[in-house]
């Protein structure tokens, strides 16, 4: 999967979400859960981890299963899959391709968009870095010691301290890349549309099980 | 309040007019920020910075959104395009369904509307000390959030309604899915608006308080938006 066309997986995932997004039955859903896992094993991605992940819109989802749950158990229990089948199935895409790639397919669209998202992946590495190191500091320098009024002063100070210096980073990074020539865009080369090759072979079949998948478990076929 | 719902649990008229909706205006937001080179790369931090205080678990399924201040800092244009690529980014990783993307950014531009616009016109009527400003973008924090949450009951409402029943059989067909979400709206308002309204509360608390230390440090961040709103109307 890792060496498959960004396109191609693109693709693949938009058609396995539709058939996870249409599937009506619990036995097809878990099938998909079960293939998503499968492939991300193949893919060699830590498995765990992401299903870890995956339980944070589970837990969302919980809110609407309980809204559902009146009008049936099985809506519920659709409502949970779904959310987990998604967020794997996009975890598999973000696992297998480099961010930066997928940038690149939305300057196809807009390079305003794909400019602030390029921006943006770079800004925030830097900023959950610094923010580590100074609440380091800020810790060891006694920021959470002394009353609760104290606290909340301190902490207040800090949130805002990392606000303005990611500010000031901000402008810094504006300043440097405008010196080495930037005009408001970044060149991008994605790929020609069309260029398939043998390891395209992977996705391709994860999207025909899927669907195959779903159109055994239709009840309109 | 960023939305989320899960994938499969609204309509499908329901979430496409959702993007469409978005896109429309976001292409519209491309067109008027063409030029604003630097003011991009400060969007790009509060993309950044959006997507940090987003991650911070605090233990309820509640986060810190930053999206008033957004459009305070940012303007509404802006304010958008910077949703739209924190919305997008979020549900890539499975926060937030990917087809809710488009009603996620709707929902979120009109918490940075709502504070942009009401930051501004309390700073109208308020004296300029710093503890009136810090005020007025809490109180326009809250205000923008407990609307939002709102909104996403209203939205979760409409999502109950059946197109065929509501526009005639023929519009049914023509939308294609006229299968309404089957979701108790008292049941999930009854969970979703104290804690979106007790979370509105804290991150009112915390955009005061963010904003008085910025207002010390580099009020230009903070007032710069708000005075050209100021001109312009």
């Amino acid at each position: 999967m890792h060496r498959a066309s960004v396109e191609t997986k693109i693709a693949s995932t938009a058609v396995a979400l539709g058939t996870i997004i249409f599937s009506t039955m619990i036995l097809t859903l878990v099938g998909q859960f079960l293939i998503i896992l499968l492939f991300q094993f193949a893919s060699k991605l830590p498995v765990k981890r992401l299903l870890i992940w995956a339980s944070y819109p589970a837990f969302f989802a919980v809110i609407f299963a309980i809204s559902q749950a009146q009008y049936s158990v099985e809506l519920s229990a659709q409502t949970m899959l779904r959310a987990v089948d998604a967020a794997l199935l996009m975890l598999l895409l973000i696992g297998t391709t480099p961010f930066t790639r997928i940038i690149a397919e939305f300057g196809r669209v807009s390079r305003t968009l794909s400019n602030l998202a390029f921006f943006s992946y770079r800004f925030f590495f830097l900023f959950t870095d610094e923010s580590s190191r100074r609440l380091t500091a800020f810790r060891v320098r006694g920021g959470f010691q002394g009353p609760i009024r104290t606290k909340i002063k301190n902490a207040a100070n800090l949130i805002g301290l990392l606000f303005v210096s990611y500010m000031d980073s901000g402008e810094k990074v504006y300043d440097a890349v405008k010196t080495r020539g930037y005009r408001g865009e970044f060149s991008t080369e994605a790929a020609l549309l069309g260029e398939l090759t043998r390891y395209d072979f992977a996705p391709v079949l994860f999207a025909c099980v899927t669907v195959a998948l779903f159109l055994v478990g239709s009840p309109c076929v | 309040m960023h939305i989320h719902i899960p994938d499969g649990v609204l309509p499908i008229w329901l979430w496409i007019a959702g993007y469409v909706l978005a896109l429309a205006l976001v292409a519209l937001a491309v067109r008027r920020v063409r030029g604003q080179e630097r003011k991009g790369v400060l969007a790009a931090v509060m993309v950044a910075v959006m997507l940090v205080v987003q991650s911070i678990p605090l233990g309820v399924p509640y986060h810190i959104n930053l999206s008033a201040l957004t459009g305070i800092i940012l303007g509404p244009w802006w304010a958008l395009i910077s949703i739209l690529v924190t919305n997008a980014a979020q549900a890539s990783f499975g926060h937030g369904g990917v087809t809710i993307v488009g009603l996620n950014t709707l929902v979120v531009w009109t918490e940075a509307l709502i504070g942009y616009y009401l930051f501004a016109a309390l700073r109208r009527r308020l004296k300029s000390s710093r503890l009136r400003i810090s005020t007025a973008a809490g109180a326009s924090t809250l205000i923008a959030l407990v609307f939002s949450a709102f909104l996403v009951v209203g939205i979760v409402g409409i999502s109950a309604i059946d197109p065929s029943e509501a526009l005639g059989e023929h519009a049914g067909e023509l939308l294609g899915v006229a299968t309404p979400a089957q979701i108790s709206l008292t049941i999930f308002a009854t969970l979703v608006l104290p804690i979106a309204i007790g979370g509105a509360l804290i991150e009112a608390v915390i955009t005061a308080l963010l904003v008085a230390y910025v207002l010390q440090v580099k009020a230009s961040l903070i007032l710069g938006e708000s005075d050209s709103c100021q001109r312009s109307t």
